[in-house]
């Protein structure tokens, strides 16, 4: 009786769903019809004004630089979040002794990643660390920028830990290192944002020299706010992974993913 | 119609598909991968749909730190109940 009632709550339920998804889609602007003016008007001032071939990144790091350091605190919070979750109470004022704690378990634990896996990753770590840096750097010129470069970086660090096991990914990933460098880079986009309101009379205008558009050392700012969040993010990122491997370390010893 | 937009009317149906079948696996091994092919499917439409920005942050995330730090938690759980 009750199956039946839930079943049958569940389908009027699923029937209004699908009838305001349909609604809402049949009034969608046709594809490729663009009907707001404000995108327009940056794909025309953006270049001239800010001097970036990227209108993306004139948007995320500049006229709308302040929603920018919003997701930064977001992402600060969320990796500050599961940091305090996983790492263990009691243990946290003393990391380093945490770290090596955790390399000497590690240390005597056998590595059973195939030599396929880990001769291949051993070439990507440098390439896609290579590529995330040079992915951060160039966000004013070409699609990308600090978070994606950041994600990246970090994404090519995991193989560390598929190339030497955890005790060579927990040597090379230092949570004192990272924690700082993770609050610096946060620190440094607000007083970026503090000097723009200091020399550009508002919070985060483009106070440093613009250049000529298309050089690397160009767009002022936000070149220097996507190298920033780069930094940010990929401390952060491999922060989580740390934290993660970490715990699958203290648990399970022996096993690997 | 074009091919390009023959192509892309199929990606789209192609992510609709792999969206249910990661909404529709039991095991959660094999969602993983599956999620993690349907971030790099979303990737790809991203940039024909001509946002490369979003394209590389979903390859990145979706793709690749997603799908690690959920197989790292279920290598953590899996030992936990042996």
């Amino acid at each position: 009786m009750m199956e039946r009632f839930r079943q049958i709550v569940a389908l009027v339920l699923g029937m209004g769903l699908f009838t305001l998804l349909i609604w809402g889609w049949s009034a969608l602007p046709n594809f490729g019809n663009y009907p707001g003016p404000n995108g327009d008007i940056v794909n025309r001032s953006a270049r001239a004004e800010r001097q970036v071939q990227n209108a993306v990144a004139a948007v995320v790091f500049d006229y709308r630089g302040f929603d920018t350091m919003g997701e930064e605190f977001i992402f600060l919070a969320t990796v500050m979040g599961v940091s305090l979750l996983l790492r263990k109470p009691g243990r946290t004022t003393d990391e380093q002794a945490e770290g090596e704690q955790v390399i000497r378990k590690a240390a005597n634990q056998p590595v059973d990643s195939n030599d396929a896996a880990r001769t291949s990753g051993l070439v990507f770590v440098g390439l896609l660390v290579v590529l995330g840096a040079y992915v951060a750097l160039h966000g004013h010129l070409s699609p990308g920028g600090g978070f994606q470069g950041g994600a990246i970086v970090a994404g090519g660090w995991l193989l560390i830990y598929l190339v030497g096991g955890s005790e060579m990914f927990h040597r090379l990933s230092s949570v004192v290192i990272l924690d700082r460098v993770e609050a610096l880079g946060v620190a440094a986009f607000i007083l970026c944002g503090l000097v723009g309101w200091l020399l550009d009379g508002r919070f985060l205008g483009n106070w440093m020299p613009l250049g000529q558009a298309g050089r690397l050392g160009s767009a002022g700012t936000i070149f220097a706010l996507n190298v920033l969040v780069g930094i940010t993010v990929g401390a952060g990122f491999i922060l989580l992974l740390r934290e993660f491997i970490k715990h699958l370390d203290e648990v399970a010893p022996r096993r690997r993913p | 119609m074009n091919s390009l937009t023959i192509f892309m009317n199929a990606l789209l149906v192609l992510v609709a598909v792999t969206g249910l079948l990661v909404a529709l696996a039991r095991n959660p091994r094999r969602q993983v991968f599956l999620g993690s092919l349907f971030g790099t499917e979303l990737a790809l439409l991203f940039f024909l749909w001509q946002a490369p920005d979003v394209a590389v942050a979903e390859l990145a995330v979706g793709g690749l730190v997603l799908p690690a730090l959920v197989l790292l938690t279920l290598a953590r759980v899996e030992g936990r109940s042996k």
